[in-house]
């Protein structure tokens, strides 16, 4: 009889299990699965930037493809501070603001595209903002945004469909803000809008701590590149950063050390072009850093910065679009 | 092991839980409200709606992402940036006071539309985010909104005013001014004042309204008939913010609707009915009505109209009520949804495990009970639509249930189909079967009804009735005087008199001292079955038939009512009284609706909701009013107070005007030259109510005489249409009749033929008159031409004439002078009258010849003392008659010369010979003559006054004695001669004359003088002196001629002796 109720109550779990997994579950989640990275990471405006937040922001754009009639949903996974996953810093008191945007300008605008939130990088219509402070409802939690008109989005023909941005920001306090985003066909599940694309030009994420694990990360090589320069903050020297192409490896980018950025440039040649570089962020196997922050951009030899996409993960996230080669004042630290 | 069993218990718990949880999960009775949903398929342009709106034609107008879509009751017609508007995303809408359309877009720019065309305003130096709302000043000033970009105004000129500075780059997703002239914005930080400055009305910031939390105000809408203001917020719900006298609590803020779940809501609208219910558009909760009640003027009640209840989406964008008063949602991906008419409340079973057919229905205040197929239910409405069901699981039986009877609140009297009635105590749960008869007809309920403890039990084998506190039974067959066993339905009158419905022709009762009576209803040779029978307030009898329709026992008579006077269907399975004078009767898929005012038939099927048939007799009204219905999709309630007339007339527009089957514009009325044109009308009646049920009338005033019998076909058409001035007019009905007074009319106007048109005639007539003076003047001419001509050929001729003449002149006068000289020839042959003088002095010779030269003529000659002397006339006269008269006197001179002639008869027998001799008139062979001459000869003895006178034909008159004698031919024997011998007197006169002179035409009367006048004369001038005689004789003569031609030559001659 025992055995009964412990086999049934096994199954009921399994079943439960079943349908959390299933409809794709992970396969448009940000940060994608391949990626190896657990989180993004946005700390409040207070916290310090040794602590691998440079800017306390974070944007990512959503390509809505233009057959989607369907409305779409921005999830947020765990998007409080407090509870499991986030990055305490003394007492909880952080609040994050997400926000998202479409309409006009929310991804032509040049602040927009940048790895500094200065200017109109809010640039567009604000469709859905949302404070998260130490709201249990939603630790641990899938918060949705939405449902979204894809036609709210800017439309951009290059892309094949409408961009809508969001923007996360440590508005208050100093801990940091772990979460994940899932672009979603469902509010109340994670469904993949078939054709959805996310990206962005400056990443800020935690390493996972198991020193086993490579982080990818994999910005996309246009055919008018002549050289990539990567750029990473307070990586603490936490291992190595290797580039991996389809004719290179074990060609390593500077690691950055505690709060500092450190860059490096790299050819790339004819082969290279129109595919992706895999950015591999491998961990100290001795003495492995535990909740290390990491944040990312690429720029090719304009300083144009290259889009790092994630879903699909490496994929042509700018499909036919023509980055501005305009020369841009560099807003980093070096 | 004790921890095991923990172990055990907790798991069950979370079982049960779990089994709880999916089983209330699943057991809901819900309502569904009637929707009527319009996506892409109904041809909208995209499925996320942001604002509806209403032109001042009545035409909806749907801002959607992608197209601005016009409908008018029938289709959607989109409308894009190369269709005239500004932008094809369409975010916000507002209707002025001139009820002009103002479009906001994504991008900032404004559309506007004065109900015919759309104008394009450009806002893109200024506004890119988007117009999140619309409004107008007192002044007639458009405030428009931005999400980024502040706020402008537009002016009537549109030209535009932009305040963006002013807001410090707040994001503003709503606008209203107050009653005191301050600028409410709501922005994605609460709720804020704005002072307006100056003439400009530069908004500068005033406060923040404390009550509103900090967070983004969706809507900002205006309580009807206050200064108060509903404020929508993104998660905080919806508040009422009422200004306040106290200058610090400037506005006084009430949280709505907390008490029923939207506290927490996305609101995104907020509409405000004519009856000042609240609609809620809410992003995650659909719709939500609050309903103002009358006594608290509070919101108590709400309904949730979700997708759950046929909403379709619970992510709604706007609501909106047009001027019928329906009530629109614009859904964010599903399209646009108008509820429709909510008299209808629809209920069904949402779990598989009860059936939706419901065949009997009983409402209590507390408790409603359904019965159907398998089971009864109960709905406690303490549990919020949860039903319970009972089955032979607990106690009752499977079988369908056909009636429902609740005694009292412990008390529910359950029939079914095969198995009898059961008592349901309620609060037991515990059934109990009540006996009735063993055979299976007898436990086959139709109907239940009763009073106080008694229950009447119709079954399929008569009826029971049942004194439960007596415990008495007495059952009625046909053996106790019904008409059949058969019994549909029994119903107790207000009398608790008992009605029976069965196959009769007759209405039977059974009276409380339980006599049967009958009477006759249908007087056909066939038998009609009744199967409901109810009592009207007015206290008449209905009774409604399977296959007759219903029969109304009114006070003066039977009313029967069938499909031929809009019955639904002559089959009627149920029928009940709403206590609003209204009998309604339930059919296959449909309901009738019968006035007992006006008899006046509704309708209600497909279009209002009801899908499933009617059951028989499963009807209820309930304590409210409201009437129910059992059917075979769930029950349906009828809610009369809901049910109103429409007394809104639809608007009537014209769509589409074809001239020769050309599109022609009809904004304005149309001018046409002149043709015969082919003519077609559409237009369209717009009621969002019913508009399938919109009828038209229509004229063409200037064509038609009367108006056009009502018609369902929204188009019109003439075949030939001639020059003149038309008005096309229609009227358009709704469904419950109403149209507006003044019909819609456009006006035609042909232009006349240039044949007809003043110009034209005045033209016409002015060249008429041109033409008929030319005419004249051209003839004029011609005659002058002719008369000249005339005049020539007439002097050609004249000269012609006068030379012929001259010629004729000359000859005449040649022949003239010829005939003078023969004249004188004649004369100088006659002897002188002056050598008769001498003879005989009293004598004249009147001598007057016709011609020139006389056929007349004397001659005398004096032989001794005898005068012989002749007075003759030959025949003809002129120169013929000349002729003779020389002839006759050459041959008088020689005969008388002769000795051998004696007498004046031997004279002229010899001058007859002579002449005959001498004209051969005596030679047969020759060509005979005629010519004779008419003598008188005498022969006058000078001295004796012996006469001797012998005439051819003429008479002589001798005077005498002053006596007239007329000496006439007497004929001698041999010679043929008249001689007369006599002897005259001195004194005594002899008158002699030829026919010229009585023959002579004249006097006053144109007639002959006569002999007998001659006679008169010689009888008034004999005693007259010769001279004087010869005077008168020719006076006499000429006097009588006067005016006419002498016939004759005339010779007169007189003698006195």
């Amino acid at each position: 009889m025992l055995n009964t109720f412990i086999r049934m109550k096994y199954a009921f779990f399994i079943l439960c299990t079943c349908i959390l997994l299933s409809n794709d579950s992970f396969a448009q989640q940000i940060p994608a699965q391949e990626e190896n990275i657990p989180y993004l990471v946005t700390f409040g405006r207070d916290g310090e930037k040794s602590w691998g937040d440079d800017d306390f922001s974070q944007t990512f754009f959503f390509v809505i493809p233009r057959f989607q009639v369907q409305p779409i949903y921005i999830r947020v996974f765990d998007p409080e501070t407090s509870g499991a996953n986030d990055e305490k810093k003394g007492e909880y008191n952080t609040k994050t603001k997400f926000s998202i945007y479409g309409g006009k300008t929310c991804f032509t605008a040049i602040d927009a595209r940048s790895n500094e939130p200065i200017g109109s990088y809010k640039s567009g219509n604000l469709l859905a903002s949302k404070n998260f402070g130490t709201e249990s409802i939603y630790d641990n939690e899938w918060y949705t945004f939405g449902p979204f008109n894809p036609s709210e989005g800017e439309f951009v023909e290059e892309y094949g469909g409408t961009i809508f941005k969001i923007i996360a920001e440590g508005v208050l306090g100093d801990d940091g803000n772990l979460y994940r985003y899932f672009l979603s066909s469902s509010p109340t599940e994670n469904k993949v809008v078939e054709g959805g694309n996310a990206f962005t030009y400056e990443y800020t994420f935690r390493l996972t701590d198991n020193p086993n694990t490579v982080a990818h990360l994999y910005p996309y090589v246009d055919e008018d590149v002549l050289s990539v320069k990567i750029s990473n903050f307070d990586f603490d020297n936490d291992g190595k950063i290797n580039i991996v192409s389809i004719i290179k490896n074990n060609e390593f980018s500077a690691p950055s050390g505690e709060n500092v950025w450190a860059f490096s440039e790299h050819k790339i040649v004819e082969k290279e072009k129109q595919t992706t570089l895999d950015i591999q962020f491998i961990k100290n196997k001795n003495e492995p850093m535990k909740n290390n922050n990491v944040t990312l951009f690429v720029t090719n030899q304009y300083g144009a910065l290259l889009p790092v996409c994630t879903v699909p993960i490496g994929g042509t996230s700018n499909r036919n679009y023509k980055i501005n080669f305009k020369e841009k004042k560099k807003t980093t630290p070096y | 092991m004790i921890k095991k069993d923990l172990h055990i218990k907790a798991i069950i718990k979370i079982y049960s839980c779990v089994l709880v949880f999916f089983l209330s999960s699943f057991s809901s009775f819900s309502q569904a409200y009637k929707f009527r949903n319009y996506g892409v398929d109904n041809g909208i342009s995209q499925p996320y709606i942001y604002t509806i709106n209403q032109d001042k034609n009545g035409y909806l107008f749907v801002g959607t992402g992608e197209g601005l879509c016009k409908y008018d009751g029938v289709r959607f017609k989109s409308f894009y940036e190369k269709d005239g508007i500004a932008e094809s995303f369409v975010t916000t809408s507002y209707r002025d006071k001139s009820r002009n359309l103002w479009f906001g877009h994504n991008q900032g720019s404004i559309t506007f539309y004065d109900g015919k065309v759309f104008k394009s305003i450009n806002t893109s130096g200024f506004a890119k985010s988007p117009i999140t709302c619309i409004i107008e000043d007192k002044k007639g000033f458009i405030w428009c909104a931005t999400q980024n970009d502040g706020v402008f105004r537009i002016s009537k000129d549109f030209e535009v005013e932009v305040f963006k500075i002013e807001f410090d780059q707040e994001n503003i997703f709503a606008i209203s001014f107050t009653k005191n002239d301050q600028l409410l914005v709501g922005t994605d930080e609460g709720l804020m004042i704005y002072d307006l400055i100056g003439d400009h009305r530069a908004p500068k910031f005033f406060s923040v309204v404390d009550g509103i939390p900090v967070t983004r105000i969706q809507c900002i809408t205006k309580k009807n008939n206050s200064g108060s203001y509903w404020i929508g917020t993104e998660n905080e719900g919806l508040f009422l913010v009422t200004p306040t006298t106290n200058p610090s609590e400037l506005y006084k803020t009430d949280e709505i609707g907390k008490n029923i779940g939207i506290d927490f809501s996305n609101i995104q609208d907020v509409y405000e009915d004519a009856q000042s219910n609240l609609w809620v558009a809410t992003f995650g909760n659909g719709v939500i009505k609050l309903l103002l009640s009358a006594n608290t003027l509070q919101y108590t009640e709400f309904f949730h109209f979700t997708e759950d209840n046929g909403l379709g989406n619970k992510f709604t964008k706007t609501v909106y009520g047009d001027h019928e008063g329906n009530i629109w949602v614009g859904t964010y991906g599903s399209g646009l949804v108008q509820l429709i008419d909510n008299c209808f409340t629809f209920y069904s079973y949402n779990s598989g495990n009860v059936s939706n057919n419901v065949t009997a229905v009983w409402i209590g205040k507390k408790i409603k009970w359904f019965g159907g197929e398998n089971s009864l239910v109960k709905i406690d409405l303490s549990t919020k639509e949860k039903y319970y069901s009972y089955s032979q699981k607990n106690g009752f039986v499977d079988d369908k249930v056909t009636a429902l009877y609740q005694m009292d609140t412990a008390s529910l009297i359950i029939g079914t189909e095969k198995n009898g009635i059961y008592q349901l105590d309620i609060h037991k749960n515990k059934f109990n079967k009540i006996e009735l008869n063993l055979d299976l007809l007898s436990n086959s309920i139709n109907s239940i009804t009763g009073y106080d403890k008694t229950l009447w039990i119709a079954t399929k084998n008569g009826i029971f009735k049942i004194e439960i506190d007596k415990n008495i039974k007495t059952h009625f067959t046909t053996e106790n005087g019904l008409s059949h066993n058969n019994i549909n339905q029994v119903y107790l009158d207000h009398n608790n008199v008992l009605w029976i419905a069965t196959h009769s022709n007759f209405l039977s009762s059974i009276n409380k001292h339980g006599d049967i009576e009958n009477k006759k209803i249908y007087f056909g040779s066939d038998l009609i079955n009744i199967t409901s029978i109810i009592e009207d307030k007015q206290g008449e009898m209905w009774a409604a038939t399977f296959g007759n329709g219903v029969f109304n026992i009114a006070k003066n008579g039977i009313i029967k009512f069938s499909t031929e006077n809009g019955l639904n269907s002559n089959y009627c399975y149920s029928m009940i009284d709403d206590g609003s004078n209204n009998i309604w009767v339930g059919h296959r898929k449909g309901l009738s609706c019968i006035k007992t005012e006006n008899h006046f038939i509704t309708q209600f099927g497909k279009v209002e909701g009801i899908t499933g048939d009617c059951n028989f007799n499963a009807a209820y009204k309930d304590y409210l009013g409201n009437t129910w219905f059992g059917t075979s999709a769930g029950a349906v309630k009828f809610d009369p107070h809901k049910d109103k007339t429409n007394i809104i007339p639809p608007i009537v527009n014209v769509t589409s005007i074809k001239l020769n089957d050309k599109e022609s514009d009809f904004t304005t009325d149309i001018s046409l030259p002149y043709d015969n044109y082919r003519l077609r009308v559409d237009f369209i009646g717009i009621s969002f109510k019913s508009n399938s049920q919109v009828t038209y009338q229509y004229k063409l005033e200037g064509y038609d005489i009367a108006w056009s019998d009502k018609t369902n076909n929204a188009f019109a058409q003439y075949g030939k249409l001639g020059d003149g001035e038309y008005k096309f007019l229609i009227k358009a009905y709704n469904s419950d009749g109403v149209s507006s007074t003044s019909p819609f009319s456009i006006k035609i106007l042909i232009a006349p033929p240039i044949w007809k048109r003043w110009w034209f005639i005045v033209l016409v007539v002015l060249g008429f008159g041109y033409a008929f003076y030319a005419f004249i003047k051209i003839r004029e001419r011609n005659h002058r031409v002719f008369q000249v001509k005339l005049q020539k050929a007439l002097n050609e001729k004249t000269r012609e004439v006068i030379i012929q003449k001259e010629e004729i002149e000359k000859k005449n006068k040649d022949i003239t002078d010829s005939i003078r000289y023969a004249k004188r020839i004649q004369d100088a042959l006659l002897p002188h009258t002056e050598k008769l003088k001498r003879i005989v002095p009293e004598s004249f010779i009147f001598f007057q010849p016709r011609d020139i030269v006389s056929g007349d003529f004397y001659w005398f000659e004096v032989y001794g003392n005898k005068l012989i002397i002749a007075c003759a006339d030959a025949t003809g006269h002129g120169v013929p008659g000349a002729f003779m008269s020389m002839i006759g006197s050459t041959l008088l001179k020689d005969i008388t010369s002769r000795e051998d002639v004696v007498t004046p008869a031997d004279a002229l027998e010899i001058l007859d010979e002579e002449i005959k001799l001498l004209l051969n008139q005596n030679n047969v062979d020759q060509e005979q003559t005629y010519d004779s001459i008419d003598v008188i000869i005498c022969e006058i003895n000078l001295a004796t006054y012996f006469v001797k006178i012998c005439s051819t034909k003429r008479s002589v008159y001798i005077s005498s004695d002053k006596q007239l004698i007329t000496a006439r031919k007497e004929v001698s024997d041999f010679q043929g001669y008249e001689m007369r011998e006599m002897q005259l007197k001195k004194g005594d006169t002899i008158y002699m004359f030829t026919d010229g002179y009585p023959d002579q035409f004249g006097g006053e009367k144109g007639k002959k003088i006569k002999t007998s006048n001659i006679k008169l004369l010689l009888e008034e001038i004999e005693a007259l002196p010769v001279e004087k005689q010869s005077m008168i004789v020719d006076r006499y003569f000429n006097r009588w001629k006067e005016g006419h031609d002498q016939v004759d030559d005339v010779l007169f001659i007189g003698i006195k002796l």
